[in-house]
């Protein structure tokens, strides 16, 4: 009888740890999956930022923004200072690097967990080349 | 030596036990099974979205226009692209079946994602070409012609210095380009359109659970490049 309690507890000690794995597997997964989308909405906030600069140097306004679509003509503006897509939030900081050029940083935030707060951030180097 | 056996009560204990953690067992491996079976389906989903979104954006930025959705804010499923090499043009991606296809000229609609992700929605938008700016730089001079390839490359130098800038590629968003008739040299912006697009995929089955949700929605957008 004992030896057949201790065979138990120790199977229920395996099943435990493997499920625990499991879970952290999972959840990873999970999270990878956000990533990429978090990573595709701040490289289209990159490609967002790019085109406003070739539209004109000075559109692409210092300080946080929020980016939108204009209706007519249809094309990438700046508008707040952050927009919202299914849970995750996009910021594009604009600061000056040099007088011909500015530095563009998108942050796309999102909430995996009510407690916990995961970020990406890519950035861009632009200058303007009108000037030279 | 009187040897002690099993009483009636203790079998009926142990056969208890043991059919009380097969039962633990089987539930347990169940679960495992259908927890990996979860875990290779979004891992699936992803390596199909991350294939077909960078498919989408190298072949936009390889193109030379983009025919459909309209220019000027079109939205549409299809994205029709003119490339550079005639037998490669039409290039159309479409959805077809919860698949993604990729045709290019005269050939058969390939699929770019596979059965392990069912794209349910595919959009794509043509963002006003941004307005072009082009002057005559007095800072560029022309320098030289060169040929390569049956392409004309003017190359322009800034006065005074070693730079020197070609006209080659076009990954670069601004670049400078030999006026062939005026004979100088002018500063323009090299974008010309913006394809914005969307795919929204989920998992085939009731393979993930309710947390991930039943569908994901990725974004891109890609810059067609100025062609010379």
């Amino acid at each position: 009888m004992i030896e057949l309690v201790f065979a138990a507890a120790v199977m229920l000690i395996i099943m435990s740890s493997s499920s625990a794995v499991m879970s952290v597997t999972e959840r990873q997964a999970e999270e990878s999956s956000r990533q990429a989308q978090a990573l595709a909405i701040a490289e289209e906030g990159i490609q967002a930022s790019i085109s406003i600069a070739d539209r004109s140097w000075t559109d692409l306004e210092l300080g946080e923004h929020g980016l939108s679509i204009g209706s007519s003509p249809a094309m990438w503006i700046f508008q707040g200072t952050s927009d919202t897509n299914a849970g995750y939030t996009r910021t594009i900081e604009v600061s000056e690097s040099d007088s011909d050029t500015k530095k563009v940083v998108v942050i796309v935030t999102w909430h995996p967990r009510p407690d916990r707060t995961a970020t990406v951030e890519q950035e861009l180097l632009l200058t303007d080349w009108t000037f030279i | 030596m009187i040897r002690r056996g099993v009483t009636i009560i203790e079998t009926v204990m142990y056969v208890a036990v043991l059919v009380i953690m097969t039962g633990i067992l089987l539930a347990f491996t169940i679960s495992l099974m259908t927890r990996s079976a979860k875990v290779r389906a979004v891992i699936e989903v992803n390596q199909n979205v991350e294939f077909a979104m960078e498919k989408i954006a190298a072949t936009v930025r390889n193109s030379k226009d983009a025919t459909a959705p309209a220019d000027g804010g079109g939205t549409g499923p299809i994205l029709t692209l003119t490339m550079p090499e005639a037998a490669k043009s039409p290039t159309i991606f479409a959805l077809t079946e919860g698949v993604l296809t990729m045709q290019e000229g005269s050939g058969p609609a390939v699929p770019i994602t596979s059965a392990g992700a069912r794209v349910t929605g595919l959009n794509f938008q043509n963002l006003v070409d941004p307005v072009a700016h082009a002057r005559t730089s007095s800072s560029w001079i022309p320098c030289k012609k060169e040929e390569y390839n049956g392409w004309w490359f003017g190359v322009c130098c800034y006065k005074g210095k070693d730079k020197c800038w070609d006209v080659v590629s076009a990954w670069i968003h601004v670049f400078v380009l030999r006026d062939a008739k005026l004979g100088s040299c002018l500063v323009a912006t090299a974008a010309k359109s913006v394809i914005r697009y969307q795919l929204t995929v989920s998992a085939p089955a009731a393979a993930v659970g309710a947390e991930w949700g039943s569908s994901a929605t990725f974004y891109g957008a890609a810059t067609i490049p100025r062609q010379n």
